[in-house]
């Protein structure tokens, strides 16, 4: 049908663009943030209630170095691979239910995909910044929310009621943190679009 | 060489001091904080102490006097609004007053919970400090850590989660993580509450080994006085915000100040 209406060369650009660059890293880091950071808080909000964490400081063991360190760099590596994860089955499922559609219908828009076109556009869309911020943005999202996660639970008074609003306040917070940054990040790929843009014009 | 192993110079600790943790975040510049607001509700004005190293010292007083805050406060876990903290003849400036600091000069903290970590088992929570600091080999902390057990009579228990514990075996086996540390001041928050009469017996001889044998100055904060009795120490009271002058226990109980009369009537009674 791309192919009919003239879209036949995008497919992969807009795969890469849609999955790879934006959709990947930003839905993977919120629902790490989610899970893992909520967690995160929980785990130590609860030691700093039962005074641990003073304990841990009043042994002269860093909590920063034993308990948030670990964390960070569980996280960001995490992250990281959940976004890899993330991209591939987003690709494979986009794919396999396509395939799906065309069975059902008995392929009465006549479309022609197969997996060899399909990875191969994505392949020649992708560039090396796409390499390479694969790599950088959920080691970034990764840090930003593990250590927001564990700020949140450090900070909390002496007062179990506190756990669940930092728990909230260390997810939402994750999320707007996550959405600057990656805005941030993406001011790289404005240059390319500016770019391409003033070509055409 | 310094005899002194703590001296507080007229410490204040307002409410506000005591939020949170504070491990090892520095203190604001003194531009933004001005020491003690007008108006504001201190838990101790102007207390001063200081304790000889080799000396056990007890802190007495009724509760909600601010006797653990004192505690905390020397350990660096609560800042003073002002005042002046020598740990072994070294001043400690307010901005690098913070538990870790003052941690690193040897001195532990026994907390009135005992506050071992949940997901450790026992004998892990005496090891953990010592795997930190990287205190020998493993076979000697190994070593260790089965001799602060034998010590406190938690050996059968190494296996145990702290959950899986009573109150009481918690703090003895916060004393033993506290004891393989090997601290030169230890700190000690109601060590005989929540114990029975036969452990309470069983560990004022080790307080009392511990300073003997290792030379190890202690301030034990408590409401039991019997225990200063049987340690032969000299206490001091909170009360009306300030540390009296310390005294030995007999002196307290056939003393003439308000303190005594209230605090001794019973002691004097019962004979």
């Amino acid at each position: 049908m791309m192919g009919k209406m003239g879209f036949d060369d995008v497919v992969g650009g807009v795969m890469v663009v849609v999955i790879i660059r934006e959709l990947g890293p930003i839905l993977t880091a919120f629902l790490i943030a989610g899970r893992s950071g909520s967690s995160l808080t929980t785990y130590i909000g609860g030691m700093v209630i039962n005074s641990e964490v003073d304990a841990l400081a009043t042994m002269g063991v860093d909590p920063i170095r034993y308990l948030v360190m670990p964390g960070l760099i569980g996280g960001a590596i995490a992250t990281f691979i959940m976004n890899i994860m993330f991209s591939t089955s987003a690709i494979c499922a986009g794919f396999v239910m396509t395939k799906v559609a065309i069975a059902l219908t008995g392929n009465a828009i006549n479309l022609q995909l197969t997996w060899d076109y399909l990875s191969t556009e994505i392949l020649k869309a992708m560039t090396l910044t796409d390499f390479l911020f694969i790599v950088v943005k959920p080691l970034v999202f990764g840090c930003i929310i593990t250590t927001n996660a564990c700020y949140q639970a450090m900070n909390i008074p002496r007062d179990i009621r506190q756990v669940p609003k930092a728990t909230g306040k260390s997810v939402i917070q994750s999320f707007f943190y996550i959405v600057c940054a990656d805005v941030f990040l993406s001011l790289f790929y404005f240059i390319d679009y500016f770019n391409e843009i003033s070509k055409i014009i | 060489m310094y005899s002194e192993a703590l001296r507080l110079e007229d410490i204040h600790l307002s409410y506000r001091g005591l939020i949170g943790t504070s491990f090892s975040k520095p203190r604001p510049l003194g531009f933004f904080e001005s020491g003690i607001q007008p108006g504001e509700q201190e838990l101790i004005s102007g207390a001063n102490l200081v304790v000889q190293k080799g000396e056990t010292i007890c802190i007495g007083g009724g509760s909600g006097q601010g006797k653990s805050a004192l505690l905390r406060v020397i350990s660096g876990l609560a800042r003073p609004n002002a005042g002046k903290i020598y740990i072994f003849g070294e001043y400690i400036p307010p901005e690098r007053l913070t538990a870790l600091n003052v941690a690193k000069r040897q001195v532990g903290l026994v907390f009135q919970n005992g506050a071992l970590i949940s997901n450790l088992r026992v004998r892990d929570n005496i090891a953990l400090p010592l795997r930190y600091h990287k205190v020998g080999t493993p076979a000697e902390i190994e070593d260790k850590v089965r001799m602060a057990m034998d010590l406190m009579r938690v050996r059968d228990y190494a296996d145990f989660f702290p959950h899986m514990l009573s109150v009481g075996m918690q703090k003895r086996v916060a004393i033993a993580r506290s004891w393989a540390m090997g601290p030169q001041l230890l700190l000690m928050d109601e060590p005989t509450a929540g114990l029975d009469n036969y452990n309470r017996r069983n560990l004022l001889p080790l307080i009392d080994n511990m300073r003997t044998l290792f030379k190890t100055t202690i301030i034990i904060v408590t409401h039991d006085l019997m225990v200063a009795k049987e340690l032969g120490c000299k206490i001091t009271f909170l009360a009306n915000k300030q540390l009296t002058e310390p005294r030995y226990f007999d002196e307290w109980l056939h003393g003439d100040t308000a303190i005594s009369k209230e605090l001794f009537r019973d002691l004097r009674t019962s004979g």
